[in-house]
């Protein structure tokens, strides 16, 4: 059925607009005044889910190995911002330069009394919950004809996490004898997290996800250790910060 | 109807074309707003190292550039590093475990200057917070020179002589860096870079004295009075004032001599800076 005439021309106009604007939708003007086109974002990611699994190392900790992988799910309401949580999951243990230390070790001797190393934080576990705030979208070509879509991101959080800790120099055995183990220590303690990186779209669903953050969390090491008496010695704490590099894919859905 | 129909299948025809994905995938030739080609570029940065195992550097550096082409560019810089000191790290183990790393790992840069080359493949677009759309480009680079060097004869928490140096001199230095430059105008411009600086990190004197001099110095300062037979070059006075303090860091450097261990020394550094093209 049709329309009236009445309304014939109207509707006429209606559309003939809407395909004119459909069409001035395409045109995008940049900085220089030149038309250009795809200067707006290929990828958008309101309303998406985000899945990522990445792996990343440990960057700082000389006494440290630390390797893992996080797993994370997050929500974004709008193209700058995702919300949403993490777990991690690393295997850390002391590093060839922590064990060469301990080689080197002198003997103990009554009444010797000295500090423990610091920065022997194991950061075995964690759960986070993170934000990331995207403020940058660009684009590059690789040889000319690949076009790479990206975003810069910055990421805040805050969580829980559990950390191991094994001295370098301290001896768990009492006495002067040849130390067969040394003083750890567990401990879940509250971990804020910063970093920020990179995203390289695939395209609509994946892409690689690089970034470095830093881990930072309350710990301590011992002063004033009697080396024949593991159970002396006042804790020193400070802020410990673990900072690594991670590299990924997450999938949007 | 006719004028009806026709504005429906127009509209419907444009509608189809903007849902379809493929109309996003149109090559444009744009017309860059400026070019690099020809122009010198200054650059100003700060510095700081990213793997402080045995050794901390942070400074400020200079860079000169010249464009050769759009893509290519012929750079000199000067690096100057006030903090190049040994890690916490180092004193830690030097101090809590009377263990040290051997010279050759520690070995400090006070400074450098490098000559180089840049090319510049990636270039590309970006916005900020879909607001302004800047330009940027993504550029490798390296360069040769020579650097000046020292190593960290006290620690820091040495109570008589607090943290004390000695000279090691000159040596070949290599760089090879990857950036990004973002083009806030025509003139000008802010770069990241990460730059290996690789230098050898042999060591056979201090101060330009040898493991005999350094033995022959700690034993004369300990019993007041000055070293004789040292050999050419070797400066007993640069150890510190006369007495304790001259033996404690001849001492020190005894004992990093005493084993020369030579390595190739790999500092990763992360430099952010503002330059200006003209």
């Amino acid at each position: 059925m049709l329309p009236p005439k009445s309304v014939a021309a109207p509707l006429a106009a209606f559309f003939a607009c809407g395909a004119l604007a459909a069409r001035a939708e395409e045109v995008v003007y940049g900085p220089d005044g030149a038309p250009t086109v795809v200067q707006g974002k290929l990828h958008s990611m309101t309303g998406q889910w985000e899945a990522g699994l990445s792996f990343g190392i440990a960057l700082n900790t000389a006494l440290v190995d630390q390797l893992g992988g996080l797993f994370s799910v997050s929500y974004h309401p709008n193209e700058w911002l995702d919300l949403g949580g993490e777990v991690l999951l690393n295997h850390a243990s002391l590093s060839t330069l922590a064990r060469n230390t301990r080689a080197d070790l002198r003997p103990r001797s009554p009444g010797q009394v000295g500090d423990e190393i610091s920065n022997d934080n194991q950061l075995r576990a964690g759960a986070f919950a993170v934000g990331r705030i995207a403020p940058i979208y660009g684009k590059f070509n690789l040889a000319s004809e690949m076009r790479v879509h990206f975003q810069a991101f910055l990421l805040g959080g805050a969580g829980a996490a559990q950390v191991h800790r094994e001295s370098v120099n301290l001896c768990a055995d009492p006495g002067t004898g040849a130390c067969q183990s040394f003083q750890q220590s567990d401990k879940v303690t509250g971990v804020g997290l910063v970093g920020g990186g990179f995203r390289f779209y695939f395209n609509q669903r994946w892409s690689l996800r690089t970034e470095v953050r830093g881990y930072l969390f309350r710990s301590s090491y011992k002063r004033g250790n009697d080396l024949t008496d593991p159970s002396s010695g006042a804790q020193k704490p400070y802020l410990a910060a673990v900072a690594t590099f991670g590299a990924g894919l997450s999938f949007l859905f | 109807m006719r004028p009806f129909f026709a504005a429906l299948l127009i509209g419907g025809a444009a509608a189809a074309q903007q849902a379809d994905p493929d109309a996003v995938r149109i090559h444009v030739l744009e017309q860059r707003p400026f070019t690099e080609a020809g122009r010198w570029e200054l650059t100003f940065f700060g510095s700081t190292q990213v793997n402080p195992k045995f050794s901390m550097h942070a400074g400020l550096s200079a860079e000169m550039a010249y464009h050769l082409r759009e893509n290519l560019a012929a750079q000199i810089g000067l690096w100057y590093f006030p903090l190049s000191v040994q890690s916490t790290l180092s004193e830690e183990l030097l101090t809590k475990a009377r263990v040290a790393p051997e010279s050759a790992e520690a070995l400090l840069v006070r400074g450098a200057a490098l000559a180089g080359l840049e090319v510049m493949p990636i270039y590309g677009k970006l916005n900020v917070f879909d607001g302004k759309i800047l330009r940027l480009g993504v550029y490798l680079n390296g360069g040769l020179g020579a650097a000046k060097t020292r190593l960290q004869l006290r620690p820091s928490t040495d109570p008589g002589t607090g943290r004390t140096f000695g000279d090691t001199g000159y040596r070949p230095i290599a760089s090879l860096g990857a950036g990004l430059r973002v083009f806030l105008s025509e003139r000008l411009t802010v770069r990241l870079e990460l730059r290996d600086f690789a230098y050898s990190g042999y060591v056979s004197r201090v101060n330009g004295c040898n493991h005999a001099d350094v033995v022959k110095i700690e034993a004369a300062e300990a019993g007041g009075q000055s070293a004789t037979g040292l050999s050419s070059g070797c400066d007993e006075r640069a150890f510190g004032a006369p007495g304790t303090q001259a033996q404690l860091n001849a001492g020190a450097a005894k004992a990093l001599l005493a084993r020369p261990s030579a390595d190739v020394i790999n500092n990763l550094t992360f430099q952010g800076g503002v330059s200006w093209l003209f």
